[in-house]
Protein backbone atom coordinates (compact mmCIF):
# COMPACT_ATOMS: atom_id res chain seq x y z
CA UNK A 1 0.00 0.00 0.00
CA UNK A 2 1.58 3.66 -0.93
CA UNK A 3 0.93 6.02 1.69
CA UNK A 4 -2.01 8.23 0.49
CA UNK A 5 -1.86 11.21 3.09
CA UNK A 6 1.63 11.40 5.83
CA UNK A 7 1.85 13.75 8.33
CA UNK A 8 4.74 14.44 9.80
CA UNK A 9 5.59 16.07 13.52
CA UNK A 10 2.40 18.13 12.96
CA UNK A 11 1.85 20.79 16.03
CA UNK A 12 -0.49 23.74 16.01
CA UNK A 13 -0.56 26.60 18.08
CA UNK A 14 -3.37 28.86 18.84
CA UNK A 15 -3.82 32.36 21.06
CA UNK A 16 -6.52 32.22 23.28
CA UNK A 17 -7.84 34.40 26.28
CA UNK A 18 -5.32 32.60 28.61
CA UNK A 19 -2.46 31.46 26.79
CA UNK A 20 -1.33 29.64 23.78
CA UNK A 21 -2.76 26.13 22.91
CA UNK A 22 -0.99 23.45 21.83
CA UNK A 23 -2.41 20.66 19.81
CA UNK A 24 -0.78 17.80 19.39
CA UNK A 25 1.82 18.06 21.83
CA UNK A 26 5.73 17.40 20.81
CA UNK A 27 4.08 17.03 17.00
CA UNK A 28 1.93 14.42 15.56
CA UNK A 29 2.98 11.62 12.54
CA UNK A 30 0.54 9.88 10.70
CA UNK A 31 0.00 7.71 7.44
CA UNK A 32 -2.79 7.10 5.81
CA UNK A 33 -2.55 4.24 2.74
CA UNK A 34 -4.59 4.00 -0.12
CA UNK A 35 -7.75 2.09 0.80
CA UNK A 36 -7.53 2.30 4.92
CA UNK A 37 -9.96 3.47 7.25
CA UNK A 38 -8.68 5.34 9.80
CA UNK A 39 -10.47 6.94 13.07
CA UNK A 40 -9.39 9.62 15.01
CA UNK A 41 -10.48 9.46 18.54
CA UNK A 42 -10.22 11.94 21.12
CA UNK A 43 -12.18 14.59 23.45
CA UNK A 44 -13.77 17.62 22.78
CA UNK A 45 -11.30 20.51 21.66
CA UNK A 46 -8.82 17.95 21.17
CA UNK A 47 -8.26 18.31 17.91
CA UNK A 48 -10.02 16.41 15.87
CA UNK A 49 -11.58 18.90 13.36
CA UNK A 50 -8.21 20.69 13.47
CA UNK A 51 -6.13 17.95 12.22
CA UNK A 52 -9.38 17.47 9.29
CA UNK A 53 -8.92 20.75 8.42
CA UNK A 54 -5.12 20.47 8.68
CA UNK A 55 -5.26 17.59 6.48
CA UNK A 56 -7.55 19.62 3.85
CA UNK A 57 -5.97 22.93 3.97
CA UNK A 58 -8.20 24.76 5.91
CA UNK A 59 -5.63 25.52 8.31
CA UNK A 60 -1.79 25.39 8.04
CA UNK A 61 -0.01 23.49 10.98
CA UNK A 62 2.54 25.45 13.09
CA UNK A 63 5.37 22.57 13.21
CA UNK A 64 5.58 19.83 10.90
CA UNK A 65 4.67 18.96 6.87
CA UNK A 66 1.62 17.40 5.36
CA UNK A 67 2.35 15.12 2.23
CA UNK A 68 -0.42 13.86 -0.24
CA UNK A 69 0.88 10.76 -2.27
CA UNK A 70 4.47 11.79 -1.21
CA UNK A 71 4.58 15.71 -2.15
CA UNK A 72 4.82 18.21 0.48
CA UNK A 73 1.64 20.37 -0.03
CA UNK A 74 1.89 22.05 3.45
CA UNK A 75 2.01 25.12 1.96
CA UNK A 76 -0.69 24.47 -0.74
CA UNK A 77 -4.01 25.56 -0.60
CA UNK A 78 -7.47 23.60 0.15
CA UNK A 79 -8.07 23.97 -3.68
CA UNK A 80 -5.00 22.38 -4.97
CA UNK A 81 -4.71 19.92 -2.28
CA UNK A 82 -8.15 18.87 -3.98
CA UNK A 83 -6.84 18.75 -7.36
CA UNK A 84 -4.90 16.34 -6.23
CA UNK A 85 -6.97 14.13 -4.84
CA UNK A 86 -10.85 14.15 -5.09
CA UNK A 87 -12.24 14.36 -2.00
CA UNK A 88 -15.30 14.41 -0.27
CA UNK A 89 -16.48 15.44 3.28
CA UNK A 90 -19.74 14.92 5.69
CA UNK A 91 -19.95 16.98 8.82
CA UNK A 92 -21.48 16.24 12.09
CA UNK A 93 -24.72 18.19 11.21
CA UNK A 94 -26.76 16.99 8.11
CA UNK A 95 -25.88 19.30 5.53
CA UNK A 96 -28.80 18.56 3.26
CA UNK A 97 -31.15 21.39 2.17
CA UNK A 98 -34.33 20.72 4.10
CA UNK A 99 -37.01 21.72 1.38
CA UNK A 100 -35.55 20.20 -1.18
CA UNK A 101 -36.28 15.99 -1.74
CA UNK A 102 -33.06 13.74 -1.83
CA UNK A 103 -33.36 14.01 -5.67
CA UNK A 104 -33.21 17.80 -5.69
CA UNK A 105 -30.22 17.72 -3.02
CA UNK A 106 -28.24 15.09 -5.11
CA UNK A 107 -28.47 17.64 -7.92
CA UNK A 108 -27.73 20.37 -6.23
CA UNK A 109 -24.41 19.26 -4.37
CA UNK A 110 -23.35 17.82 -8.12
CA UNK A 111 -23.78 21.22 -9.72
CA UNK A 112 -22.51 22.78 -7.47
CA UNK A 113 -18.96 20.53 -8.09
CA UNK A 114 -19.27 20.83 -11.71
CA UNK A 115 -20.92 17.99 -12.84
CA UNK A 116 -22.66 17.80 -16.27
CA UNK A 117 -26.78 16.97 -15.77
CA UNK A 118 -26.35 13.90 -18.19
CA UNK A 119 -23.56 12.72 -15.90
CA UNK A 120 -25.21 13.36 -12.86
CA UNK A 121 -28.28 10.93 -12.76
CA UNK A 122 -26.18 7.81 -13.18
CA UNK A 123 -24.03 8.77 -10.09
CA UNK A 124 -27.10 9.66 -8.28
CA UNK A 125 -28.93 6.92 -8.72
CA UNK A 126 -25.73 4.46 -7.68
CA UNK A 127 -25.30 6.28 -4.94
CA UNK A 128 -29.01 6.41 -3.69
CA UNK A 129 -28.87 2.24 -4.33
CA UNK A 130 -25.65 2.01 -2.32
CA UNK A 131 -27.20 3.75 0.95
CA UNK A 132 -30.87 2.17 -0.17
CA UNK A 133 -33.01 5.66 -0.17
CA UNK A 134 -34.58 4.70 -3.01
CA UNK A 135 -38.09 4.89 -1.34
CA UNK A 136 -37.00 8.34 0.15
CA UNK A 137 -35.87 10.18 -3.25
CA UNK A 138 -38.83 12.03 -3.40
CA UNK A 139 -38.90 13.06 0.47
CA UNK A 140 -37.75 16.15 1.60
CA UNK A 141 -35.35 15.85 4.54
CA UNK A 142 -36.97 17.64 6.84
CA UNK A 143 -38.97 14.67 7.27
CA UNK A 144 -36.77 12.33 7.29
CA UNK A 145 -35.06 10.43 10.78
CA UNK A 146 -31.63 11.90 11.69
CA UNK A 147 -30.13 8.73 10.19
CA UNK A 148 -31.69 9.07 6.90
CA UNK A 149 -30.73 12.42 6.69
CA UNK A 150 -26.93 11.20 7.41
CA UNK A 151 -27.47 8.90 4.41
CA UNK A 152 -28.30 11.56 2.22
CA UNK A 153 -25.06 13.14 3.35
CA UNK A 154 -22.95 10.07 2.55
CA UNK A 155 -25.13 10.13 -0.69
CA UNK A 156 -23.36 12.94 -1.67
CA UNK A 157 -20.53 12.10 -0.52
CA UNK A 158 -20.76 8.58 -2.56
CA UNK A 159 -21.86 11.01 -5.93
CA UNK A 160 -18.86 12.85 -5.69
CA UNK A 161 -17.00 9.73 -6.50
CA UNK A 162 -14.00 10.45 -4.05
CA UNK A 163 -10.90 8.72 -3.73
CA UNK A 164 -10.55 10.50 -0.14
CA UNK A 165 -13.40 10.90 2.43
CA UNK A 166 -13.50 12.51 5.46
CA UNK A 167 -16.22 12.54 8.29
CA UNK A 168 -15.87 14.15 10.90
CA UNK A 169 -17.93 13.24 13.63
CA UNK A 170 -20.28 11.79 11.00
CA UNK A 171 -22.31 10.27 14.13
CA UNK A 172 -22.00 13.21 16.77
CA UNK A 173 -25.83 13.89 16.70
CA UNK A 174 -27.04 10.56 16.41
CA UNK A 175 -28.91 8.40 18.84
CA UNK A 176 -26.55 4.98 19.64
CA UNK A 177 -28.59 2.91 17.88
CA UNK A 178 -28.68 4.75 14.57
CA UNK A 179 -25.58 5.64 14.79
CA UNK A 180 -24.51 1.47 14.76
CA UNK A 181 -26.56 1.32 11.74
CA UNK A 182 -24.46 4.02 9.82
CA UNK A 183 -21.07 2.27 10.60
CA UNK A 184 -21.81 -0.67 8.34
CA UNK A 185 -22.31 1.88 5.80
CA UNK A 186 -18.64 3.28 6.32
CA UNK A 187 -17.14 -0.33 5.93
CA UNK A 188 -19.58 -0.87 2.89
CA UNK A 189 -18.09 2.67 1.27
CA UNK A 190 -14.58 1.65 2.12
CA UNK A 191 -14.57 -2.02 1.41
CA UNK A 192 -17.08 -1.91 -2.02
CA UNK A 193 -15.81 0.92 -3.55
CA UNK A 194 -11.87 1.02 -2.20
CA UNK A 195 -12.33 4.63 -0.92
CA UNK A 196 -10.13 6.09 1.83
CA UNK A 197 -11.64 7.11 4.69
CA UNK A 198 -10.59 8.72 7.92
CA UNK A 199 -13.41 9.37 10.76
CA UNK A 200 -13.29 11.67 13.77
CA UNK A 201 -15.18 10.76 16.62
CA UNK A 202 -15.06 11.28 20.66
CA UNK A 203 -16.88 7.86 20.87
CA UNK A 204 -14.18 4.62 20.84
CA UNK A 205 -16.77 2.24 20.34
CA UNK A 206 -17.51 4.21 17.15
CA UNK A 207 -13.44 4.18 16.39
CA UNK A 208 -13.22 0.21 16.59
CA UNK A 209 -15.47 0.27 13.52
CA UNK A 210 -11.97 1.48 11.49
CA UNK A 211 -9.11 -1.05 10.59
CA UNK A 212 -6.81 1.45 12.40
CA UNK A 213 -7.21 4.48 15.16
CA UNK A 214 -5.36 7.35 16.12
CA UNK A 215 -5.60 8.17 19.86
CA UNK A 216 -5.09 11.79 20.17
CA UNK A 217 -3.90 13.15 24.00
CA UNK A 218 -5.34 16.35 25.19
CA UNK A 219 -4.74 19.96 24.08
CA UNK A 220 -1.72 22.10 26.71
CA UNK A 221 -2.31 26.08 27.42
CA UNK A 222 0.62 27.53 27.93
CA UNK A 223 0.04 31.25 29.93
CA UNK A 224 1.29 34.25 27.77
CA UNK A 225 3.65 36.90 29.48
CA UNK A 226 0.86 39.71 29.41
CA UNK A 227 2.26 42.86 27.49
CA UNK A 228 0.27 46.01 27.17
CA UNK A 229 -0.63 46.68 23.64
CA UNK A 230 -1.78 50.85 24.28
CA UNK A 231 -1.81 52.82 26.36
CA UNK A 232 -4.15 55.03 25.52
CA UNK A 233 -6.04 54.59 28.43
CA UNK A 234 -3.35 56.15 30.53
CA UNK A 235 -2.12 58.65 28.29
CA UNK B 1 -18.31 37.06 -15.66
CA UNK B 2 -15.78 38.68 -13.01
CA UNK B 3 -16.98 42.09 -13.13
CA UNK B 4 -18.26 43.94 -10.26
CA UNK B 5 -21.60 45.66 -11.77
CA UNK B 6 -23.48 44.25 -14.04
CA UNK B 7 -24.99 46.07 -17.00
CA UNK B 8 -28.35 45.99 -18.17
CA UNK B 9 -27.62 43.62 -20.92
CA UNK B 10 -26.36 40.93 -18.44
CA UNK B 11 -28.80 41.13 -16.19
CA UNK B 12 -31.00 40.50 -19.02
CA UNK B 13 -28.84 37.38 -20.07
CA UNK B 14 -28.82 36.48 -16.53
CA UNK B 15 -32.99 36.27 -16.74
CA UNK B 16 -32.78 34.24 -19.64
CA UNK B 17 -29.72 31.75 -19.17
CA UNK B 18 -28.87 32.16 -15.07
CA UNK B 19 -25.04 31.54 -14.88
CA UNK B 20 -24.51 27.83 -12.68
CA UNK B 21 -24.25 27.66 -9.57
CA UNK B 22 -20.78 26.44 -9.35
CA UNK B 23 -19.80 29.97 -11.28
CA UNK B 24 -21.68 32.04 -9.20
CA UNK B 25 -20.37 30.57 -5.83
CA UNK B 26 -16.53 31.34 -7.45
CA UNK B 27 -17.31 34.53 -8.77
CA UNK B 28 -18.43 35.70 -4.73
CA UNK B 29 -15.21 33.76 -3.72
CA UNK B 30 -13.14 36.06 -6.25
CA UNK B 31 -15.16 38.75 -5.39
CA UNK B 32 -14.08 38.44 -1.71
CA UNK B 33 -10.84 37.74 -2.37
CA UNK B 34 -10.70 41.34 -3.97
CA UNK B 35 -11.97 43.03 -0.78
CA UNK B 36 -9.21 40.96 0.79
CA UNK B 37 -6.70 42.32 -0.93
CA UNK B 38 -7.60 45.73 -0.47
CA UNK B 39 -7.57 45.30 3.30
CA UNK B 40 -4.28 44.22 2.89
CA UNK B 41 -3.48 47.06 1.14
CA UNK B 42 -5.60 49.83 3.37
CA UNK B 43 -3.85 48.26 6.51
CA UNK B 44 -0.05 48.83 5.03
CA UNK B 45 -1.49 52.25 4.71
CA UNK B 46 -2.55 52.66 7.91
CA UNK B 47 0.98 50.57 9.59
CA UNK B 48 2.88 53.65 7.60
CA UNK B 49 0.89 56.51 9.29
CA UNK B 50 1.34 54.37 13.18
CA UNK B 51 5.30 54.37 12.37
CA UNK B 52 5.57 58.29 11.42
CA UNK B 53 2.97 58.60 14.06
CA UNK B 54 4.91 56.97 16.62
CA UNK B 55 7.99 58.50 15.54
CA UNK B 56 6.92 62.23 16.16
CA UNK B 57 5.09 60.33 19.83
CA UNK B 58 8.97 59.31 20.91
CA UNK B 59 10.52 62.47 19.17
CA UNK B 60 8.28 64.78 21.15
CA UNK B 61 8.87 62.71 24.66
CA UNK B 62 12.36 63.39 23.88
CA UNK B 63 11.97 66.94 23.26
CA UNK B 64 9.84 66.98 26.61
CA UNK B 65 6.81 68.19 24.97
CA UNK B 66 4.69 66.17 26.69
CA UNK B 67 1.28 68.14 25.03
CA UNK B 68 2.43 67.14 21.40
CA UNK B 69 3.40 63.38 22.23
CA UNK B 70 0.17 62.62 23.98
CA UNK B 71 -1.19 64.15 20.71
CA UNK B 72 0.49 61.74 18.74
CA UNK B 73 -0.02 58.53 21.16
CA UNK B 74 -3.73 59.12 21.51
CA UNK B 75 -3.66 59.12 17.17
CA UNK B 76 -1.73 55.84 17.39
CA UNK B 77 -4.21 54.10 19.87
CA UNK B 78 -6.94 54.86 17.20
CA UNK B 79 -4.95 53.70 14.52
CA UNK B 80 -4.34 50.57 16.07
CA UNK B 81 -7.94 50.11 17.05
CA UNK B 82 -8.80 50.48 13.13
CA UNK B 83 -5.78 48.22 12.42
CA UNK B 84 -6.32 45.48 14.82
CA UNK B 85 -10.21 45.57 13.66
CA UNK B 86 -9.07 45.33 9.80
CA UNK B 87 -6.78 42.19 10.50
CA UNK B 88 -9.61 40.31 12.12
CA UNK B 89 -11.98 41.24 9.56
CA UNK B 90 -8.88 39.82 6.52
CA UNK B 91 -8.77 37.09 8.50
CA UNK B 92 -12.11 36.30 8.50
CA UNK B 93 -12.56 36.97 4.88
CA UNK B 94 -9.90 34.64 4.37
CA UNK B 95 -11.70 31.98 6.13
CA UNK B 96 -14.68 32.65 4.35
CA UNK B 97 -13.37 32.71 1.06
CA UNK B 98 -11.88 28.96 2.15
CA UNK B 99 -15.92 28.06 2.97
CA UNK B 100 -17.09 29.43 -0.33
CA UNK B 101 -14.11 26.34 -1.94
CA UNK B 102 -15.48 24.27 0.23
CA UNK B 103 -18.93 24.51 -1.26
CA UNK B 104 -17.14 24.53 -4.26
CA UNK B 105 -15.58 21.75 -3.74
CA UNK B 106 -18.01 19.06 -1.79
CA UNK B 107 -21.31 20.46 -2.78
CA UNK B 108 -22.01 21.15 0.95
CA UNK B 109 -24.44 24.51 0.79
CA UNK B 110 -25.93 24.92 3.90
CA UNK B 111 -22.94 24.48 6.00
CA UNK B 112 -20.66 26.28 4.03
CA UNK B 113 -22.89 29.29 3.13
CA UNK B 114 -24.07 29.42 6.67
CA UNK B 115 -20.29 30.05 7.74
CA UNK B 116 -19.90 32.84 4.87
CA UNK B 117 -23.00 34.45 5.74
CA UNK B 118 -22.70 35.13 9.65
CA UNK B 119 -18.72 35.88 8.89
CA UNK B 120 -19.88 38.75 6.14
CA UNK B 121 -22.99 39.81 8.58
CA UNK B 122 -20.41 40.23 11.13
CA UNK B 123 -17.36 42.00 9.25
CA UNK B 124 -20.00 44.55 7.05
CA UNK B 125 -21.14 45.60 10.00
CA UNK B 126 -17.76 45.86 11.65
CA UNK B 127 -16.50 48.15 9.37
CA UNK B 128 -19.34 49.71 8.40
CA UNK B 129 -18.16 53.84 9.20
CA UNK B 130 -14.72 53.00 9.38
CA UNK B 131 -13.63 51.52 5.88
CA UNK B 132 -17.06 52.02 4.30
CA UNK B 133 -15.97 51.23 0.49
CA UNK B 134 -14.95 47.51 1.83
CA UNK B 135 -18.08 47.55 3.69
CA UNK B 136 -20.30 47.81 0.88
CA UNK B 137 -18.45 45.82 -1.75
CA UNK B 138 -19.32 42.98 1.02
CA UNK B 139 -22.44 44.02 0.96
CA UNK B 140 -22.87 43.64 -2.98
CA UNK B 141 -21.19 40.03 -2.38
CA UNK B 142 -23.48 39.17 0.26
CA UNK B 143 -26.23 40.31 -1.80
CA UNK B 144 -25.46 38.06 -4.62
CA UNK B 145 -25.02 35.03 -2.18
CA UNK B 146 -28.46 35.70 -0.49
CA UNK B 147 -30.04 35.91 -3.80
CA UNK B 148 -28.35 32.59 -5.03
CA UNK B 149 -29.93 30.72 -1.90
CA UNK B 150 -33.57 32.64 -2.02
CA UNK B 151 -33.44 31.00 -6.32
CA UNK B 152 -32.61 27.64 -5.04
CA UNK B 153 -35.42 28.16 -2.56
CA UNK B 154 -37.86 29.79 -5.16
CA UNK B 155 -37.27 26.62 -7.45
CA UNK B 156 -39.43 24.07 -4.97
CA UNK B 157 -41.71 27.98 -3.66
CA UNK B 158 -40.08 28.31 -0.19
CA UNK B 159 -37.39 30.66 1.00
CA UNK B 160 -33.72 30.51 1.56
CA UNK B 161 -34.01 30.64 5.01
CA UNK B 162 -32.25 27.73 5.36
CA UNK B 163 -29.32 28.73 5.04
CA UNK B 164 -28.62 30.80 8.68
CA UNK B 165 -25.17 32.11 10.53
CA UNK B 166 -23.44 28.85 12.15
CA UNK B 167 -21.68 28.45 15.25
CA UNK B 168 -19.07 27.99 12.91
CA UNK B 169 -19.23 31.28 11.87
CA UNK B 170 -18.97 32.06 15.25
CA UNK B 171 -15.48 30.26 16.12
CA UNK B 172 -13.94 31.61 13.02
CA UNK B 173 -14.39 35.43 14.16
CA UNK B 174 -13.30 34.54 17.72
CA UNK B 175 -10.28 33.09 16.48
CA UNK B 176 -9.69 35.37 13.94
CA UNK B 177 -9.93 38.14 16.68
CA UNK B 178 -7.40 36.64 18.69
CA UNK B 179 -4.46 36.08 15.54
CA UNK B 180 -5.26 39.82 15.13
CA UNK B 181 -4.40 40.60 18.72
CA UNK B 182 -1.18 38.29 18.75
CA UNK B 183 0.09 40.29 15.31
CA UNK B 184 -0.68 43.23 17.12
CA UNK B 185 1.24 42.46 20.08
CA UNK B 186 4.45 40.80 17.26
CA UNK B 187 4.35 43.80 14.89
CA UNK B 188 3.52 47.11 16.99
CA UNK B 189 6.31 49.27 19.19
CA UNK B 190 4.56 49.88 22.73
CA UNK B 191 3.45 53.45 22.68
CA UNK B 192 5.18 54.86 25.49
CA UNK B 193 4.17 55.69 28.21
CA UNK B 194 4.05 59.39 29.28
CA UNK B 195 4.13 60.69 32.50
CA UNK B 196 1.77 62.46 34.12
CA UNK B 197 3.51 65.13 35.20
CA UNK B 198 5.58 65.63 32.45
CA UNK B 199 4.15 68.78 31.13
CA UNK B 200 5.15 70.54 34.38
CA UNK B 201 8.90 69.87 33.75
CA UNK B 202 8.70 72.05 30.25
Amino acid sequence: MNPLIECRSVAVEYPTADGVLKLYGDGLSLIIEEGAFVSVVGGSGWGKSTLVNLILGLEKPTRGNIYIRGENVTQRSFVSRCSRIKTAAVFQRPTAVPHLTVLQNLHLALSMIGIPRRERDGRIRESIGFFGLENLSHSRPDSLSAGQRKRIDLARALAVRPEFLVLDEPTGDLDTSIANLVMPLLRGLNRDHGITILMTTAIPRHASSARHQVHLRGPTIVARTPRVLARGENV
Amino acid sequence: MFRENQSIADKIREAIKPTPVKNRIQMAAYKLRNQTTRLDKSIARMESRDRVLHEKCVKALEARDSQTATLFANECVQIRKLIKTSLSSQISLEQAVLRLETIEQFGDMVHGMGSVKGILTTVKAELEGKLPEISTGLNDIEDSLENLTSEIGEAVDSEGTYVLPNDDSARILKEADLMAEQKMREKFPEIPQIPVDAHRLR
